[in-house]
């Protein structure tokens, strides 16, 4: 399954942590030297397309902050 | 008045119960002084707790020895806990010790030290089962007082390193009677309404007293119950809550809890970074594996086109046509030697030549045709021409003597 190419729309819905594990993946791939070209060329591009994805969810972060209710506050 | 007899193991059986089962001779504390001690092969340990006035035979099995933190030693002024029991084979009473701390502990500190004991031997701290904190959390839990630092130091932390997460308060009570039960019930919560991927429990720093919800047995159970891992933030350096034991990860403070939970930011744009230059180098290696062999299939084919072809036979050509004209050049070569040859001949047997020589040439002066012979036509008076090597001269024929050899023809 790891072997597969993502279609677009899969490699979109992939978690933060998720992207990195497949790149992690990606990276091993191509630099084993297995693959057809057809092959390194789409895991090259899916690798691109993830990078940018993770660089721009960093860029775009911001700490989302929750405070649970429905317990009695807290003192000190 | 006899109503039965006994036998002796009955009566002693009847006193161990009696001992055994009388609450006040169960969960006490003992002040005395450790004497006559012996720790046997088997690993237990028997000795004698005296004062000055009175003495009771103590034992304190191996496994309860080996929890210890300090070994017991003859002579130590000692605090026990344990509880009162009865020896049938000998009928004597004996204190049964699961516990011995040096003189001086305060009773707080006697219990956690107990309790802690009790909890490491049901294995709540084992090593074995401490969890690996999540790589890349989407979601911290924090369990801690709402208006305190350590809510606060853990926001800054987390927005700095990596404000992917999702950062979710259960406020706690952390300190005072109520705290132990706010704290659990705020575990619970959290984990069922955010459902976490890692916690982080704790307070700021203070005295053993102010930390002491985090020495409570219900806290450490809670801890040790949850679904997620559990970072222990409970500021002090110096003093360890039962709670930082039973963690997952223990963190000096909330900060330091916070940084441990959560990877840097920084750190994974790099390595993503890295990865895409990884990606791209690995990329072009394959392009130019493919190029080669791109290349190496032209040659190839370069190899056997039919311009090859014409350029293999006009090499093999090549040397035959040379040998073919140094052949005629050799051939040509001799013919030439051969015309000088006959050139000198010739030249030799030339009238010109034959003058020189000191032969003349005889002619009909009118007509220029050459006299051979007498017979010819020669009479005496009759004029000739004789050429000679430089010229000629005109002649009138004096005499006419015949060759001998001449008169038979």
């Amino acid at each position: 399954m790891t072997n597969n190419v993502l279609p677009p729309q899969q490699a979109e819905a992939l978690t933060f942590e998720e992207a990195l594990e497949r790149i992690r993946e990606l990276v091993t791939l191509l630099e084993s030297g297995d693959l057809t070209l057809e092959e390194s060329i789409a895991r090259y591009q899916e690798g691109s397309t993830l990078i940018e994805q993770c660089r721009a969810l960093i860029a775009g972060a911001e700490l989302r902050l929750a405070e649970l209710t429905g317990e009695e506050d807290a003192d000190q | 008045m006899i109503t039965r007899i006994i036998p002796i193991n009955q009566l002693t059986a009847f006193l161990k119960s009696l001992v055994e089962d009388d609450e006040d001779l169960q969960d006490l504390w003992v002040d005395g002084e450790i004497s006559n001690l012996t720790i046997a092969r088997s690993g237990h340990a028997y000795f004698t707790l005296k004062d000055e006035v009175s003495q009771l035979p103590a034992v304190m099995w191996r496994h309860a020895l080996t929890r210890q933190r300090t070994v017991p030693r003859e002579g130590d002024r000692v605090i026990v806990h344990g509880n009162v029991t009865l020896y049938q084979p000998r009928g004597s009473l004996q204190l049964q010790v699961d516990l011995i701390q040096p003189q001086g502990t305060g009773l707080l500190q006697l219990r956690l030290e107990q309790l802690r004991q009790q909890l490491e031997a049901e294995g709540l701290f084992d090593e074995s089962r401490k969890r690996p904190l999540p790589a890349f959390p989407r979601r911290v839990g924090v369990v801690t007082s709402s208006t305190g630092a350590v809510w606060h130091d853990i926001q800054h932390v987390i927005a700095g390193r990596y404000p992917l997460a999702e950062l979710v308060l259960a406020p706690a009570s952390v300190q005072g009677e109520e705290a132990p039960a706010s704290i659990v019930a705020a575990l619970s919560f959290l984990q069922e309404t955010a459902a976490p991927d890692v916690i982080i429990v704790g307070r700021g720093g203070g005295s053993l007293e102010d930390l002491w919800a985090f020495n409570d047995e219900r806290v450490v159970r809670a801890i040790f119950a949850a679904r997620t891992p559990v970072i222990s933030a409970v500021g002090h350096e110096t003093d360890v809550t039962l709670a930082d034991l039973v963690a997952d990860v223990r963190a000096p403070t909330p900060s330091a809890a916070a940084a441990l939970a959560v990877p840097d930011i920084e750190a994974i744009d790099a390595w993503l970074a890295e990865s895409g230059l990884r990606l791209g180098a690995a990329m072009d290696q394959r392009l130019a594996v493919a190029l080669q062999v791109i290349d190496d299939m032209q040659q190839r084919m370069a190899r056997s086109s039919p311009a090859a072809r014409l350029d293999a036979l006009r090499r093999e050509l090549e040397p035959l046509a040379g040998r073919m004209r140094a052949a005629a050049d050799h051939r040509l070569t001799l013919a030439r030697h051969d015309v000088d040859a006959f050139g000198q001949l010739f030249e030799a047997l030339s009238p010109q030549a034959l003058m020189c020589r000191g032969f003349s040439f005889v002619c009909d002066p009118e007509t220029g045709a050459p006299i051979r012979l007498i017979d010819d036509q020669l009479a005496v008076g009759d004029r000739i021409r004789a050429m000679l090597a430089d010229g000629s001269i005109l002649a009138d024929v004096a005499q006419i003597d015949r060759a001998p050899q001449d008169s038979g023809a």
